[in-house]
């Protein structure tokens, strides 16, 4: 078997903030393992504070696991000694296009930098030629047009797509795209949606997709790995077909279950597939399995021991005792 | 049931610094409907709506030939447009027609106890009895599933995103409205949470008799709770119709596209696609039709003469010339 990309083992990463006198500790993310092969895409869904944006960001090196190792093509990314080749190797793209691009520099500087700084290109003029096609590619036609506005004369799907060519640009092999499309519109939604599928495809990129909209990562086909995540921990993964079609997790079931679908046909008064609870919170996470307290099918074991993430079959992996 | 309006708004046009970004809009509420309002960020979804409560910012007027009849008031028909700031406020705002705004989350004062966000919203439309608010306010916060005995002392900083929304919605049916403008109800919640607001909306309108105006640009949720549809761009309806007609058969190019664009949940075979070309800049509008740029079936009319609004059928409007006599010449 090949190894993969990117290896998450075990990993947990604990977070604390002081109420009064008191420090308070949780988990924001309890024993995640993860594998991401090379040139793949992965999705990673949730609620608020289930730990997708904090998985993410321990795949990129930007926060430090508390116990457990990420490994990049088998080493520890931890103890690598040549942190910019590896900062170069991986590349993210945020969530808020109004906060993430300096509005002192223009779109020729935003792209052009991180060329110059990872030696990417011999001198300024090779650099503007690959500026130039990249922008092509990102639908930022034609590039004159861009090259010399500031960030703030861009709308929001302009600068989203700057992200991700700022991304690209540097020729990473693995990207963590931290919901990129919940600021934008539908119409604008699904043009950057084709646009970072396509262009991921083409060259042989690994992706972590964070949302919490399900539909959306169907830009992506029906292949590709989902992982489910609810406070902290990977509650189901599969393919997003197998997941959409038959869900095994109460959780993902509720989840699909809850979604708006864009067809008067599916109205219904829904409701939610889980018992009334408290939202759900790190802090005060129920024992035993973490959906205890609002799984229908929750019986004695539920509450006493934590279910592990358990192979169901090839493609297919869920943490519940009823599997 | 048609000419049940509640409100009849016609030639609506608000200019921003001079510069027309509501162009001439002319859109009935019928008693007990759901009217959903669509389009992309910068539409001019907003700003009907502002207009109508009559909250614009200072740089936005509305201008003098719009008129909006609104007819709950007994026999009374009054023109809110033409009506005193202060008239307005004492007979409409709240009693009548009520907003929950967008960013709900951040529309609560941090500094007030739930409470006192009830109190203060009645005192403000002079309701004075305590002991009537407190009443009315228990009773709403049971009809949003909430604890009044544990919210009502809690800062609003307390309370999670789901709560805060349960408590803008009571906050908005407290003096009774008969329409409620929801702007964008749901777009800063989680999946299940979304949900659950979606289904308090349904048993509100029910309990309440209430008439809701939905802002929106999220095509699931419009499937999801309206009963009619007006596709708004660049400040102009461009296609209005019941929901099932929009969906199923849409007329107007835009909503061909906007409708494509959007996936459907389990659906594989159809992948979702962008609608091409960039979006409105209200300084300077494309000739003739304003979608005509982006437009697949754009003709040399498209180019010179806007297209009216025309009734195709009942209860069904559209603005293409694809559907005018001028197509075929």
């Amino acid at each position: 078997m090949t190894e993969p990309l990117i290896t998450v083992k075990n990993v947990s990463r604990k977070f604390s903030f002081r109420k009064g006198l008191r420090a308070v500790e949780f988990y924001a993310l309890k024993n995640v393992d993860l594998e991401i092969p090379r040139a793949s895409i992965i999705g990673l869904v949730g609620e608020s504070g289930s730990g997708k944006t904090t998985l993410g960001k321990i795949t990129l090196a930007l926060l430090k696991p508390t116990n457990g190792e990420v490994l990049y093509e088998g080493k520890d990314i931890f103890k690598l000694t040549k942190k910019k080749e590896y900062r170069r190797l991986l590349q993210y793209i945020p969530q808020d296009p109004y906060a993430s691009l300096n509005p002192f520099k223009t779109v020729k500087q935003l792209l052009m930098e991180p060329l110059l700084y990872h030696k990417l290109a011999n001198d300024k003029r090779e650099a503007m030629e690959i500026v130039r096609e990249l922008m092509i590619n990102v639908g930022l036609t034609p590039p004159e047009r861009y090259m010399n506005l500031y960030s703030p004369q861009l709308s929001g799907g302009e600068r989203q797509r700057i992200n991700i060519a700022r991304a690209l640009i540097i020729k990473p092999t693995y990207i963590v795209a931290d919901e990129p499309t919940t600021m934008l519109d539908a119409s604008l939604k699904s043009g950057i949606m084709t646009t970072l599928r396509d262009l991921v495809t083409k060259t042989n990129i690994s992706l972590a997709f964070i949302t919490h909209e399900m539909s959306l990562m169907q830009f992506f086909g029906p292949s590709f790995t989902v992982a489910v995540m609810y406070l902290g921990r990977i509650m189901e993964q599969g393919t997003l077909k197998d997941l959409l079609n038959e869900p095994l997790h109460p959780y993902t079931k509720a989840l699909i279950h809850a979604m708006p679908v864009a067809d008067p046909k599916y109205r219904s008064d829904r409701g939610i597939l889980l018992k009334e609870a408290p939202p759900p919170s790190p802090i005060s996470k129920p024992p035993g399995c973490s959906l205890s307290d609002r799984c229908p099918f929750a019986f004695d074991l539920c509450s006493k021991e934590e279910p592990i993430l358990k192979n169901i079959s090839a493609t297919r992996k869920a943490a519940c005792h009823l599997y | 049931m048609m000419d049940d309006a509640l409100l009849d708004i016609k030639k609506l046009q608000v200019d921003f610094l001079g510069v027309p970004t509501v162009r001439g809009i002319d859109l009935k509420v019928y008693k007990k409907e759901t009217l959903g309002i669509i389009g992309e960020s910068g539409s001019g979804k907003t700003t009907i709506a502002r207009a109508i409560m009559r909250i614009l910012s200072e740089d936005g007027t509305i201008s003098p030939d719009s008129s909006a009849i609104y007819y709950g008031l007994g026999d009374k028909e009054v023109n809110m447009f033409k009506l005193p700031l202060a008239e307005y406020s004492k007979l409409i705002r709240w009693k009548e027609i009520s907003m929950v705004f967008q960013s709900a989350l951040n529309s609560l004062n941090p500094t007030l106890k739930v409470k006192d966000h009830f109190v203060e919203t009645a005192k403000a439309h002079g309701l004075s009895s305590s002991s009537k608010i407190m009443e009315r306010t228990w009773e709403l916060l049971e009809a949003v599933k909430l604890d009044p005995d544990r919210v009502l002392r809690m800062f609003t900083v307390e309370l999670s995103g789901g709560m805060k929304q349960r408590i803008v919605i009571a906050l908005s049916l407290l003096l009774n409205p008969k329409i409620v403008i929801l702007d964008e109800p749901t777009t800063a919640l989680d999946v299940l949470t979304q949900r659950t607001i979606l289904d308090l909306l349904k048993k509100l309108r029910e309990a309440f008799k209430l008439t809701y105006v939905l802002i929106t640009h999220d095509i699931a949720l419009i499937a999801d709770l309206a009963d009619r549809v007006a596709v708004i761009y660049a400040g102009k309806i461009v296609e209005e119709g019941n929901v099932e007609d929009i969906f199923y058969n849409p007329l107007h190019p835009y909503v061909k596209l906007l409708l494509e664009a959007v996936p459907k949940l389990g659906e594989f075979d159809k992948l979702p696609k962008p609608i091409p070309g960039v979006s409105i800049d209200y300084k300077n509008l494309p000739s003739g039709c304003s979608f005509h740029p982006r437009c697949p079936y754009a003709s040399d009319i498209c180019l010179v003469r806007e297209p009216p609004l025309i009734n195709i059928e009942k209860n069904r409007r559209v603005a293409c010339h694809i559907y005018t006599s001028f197509w075929k010449e």
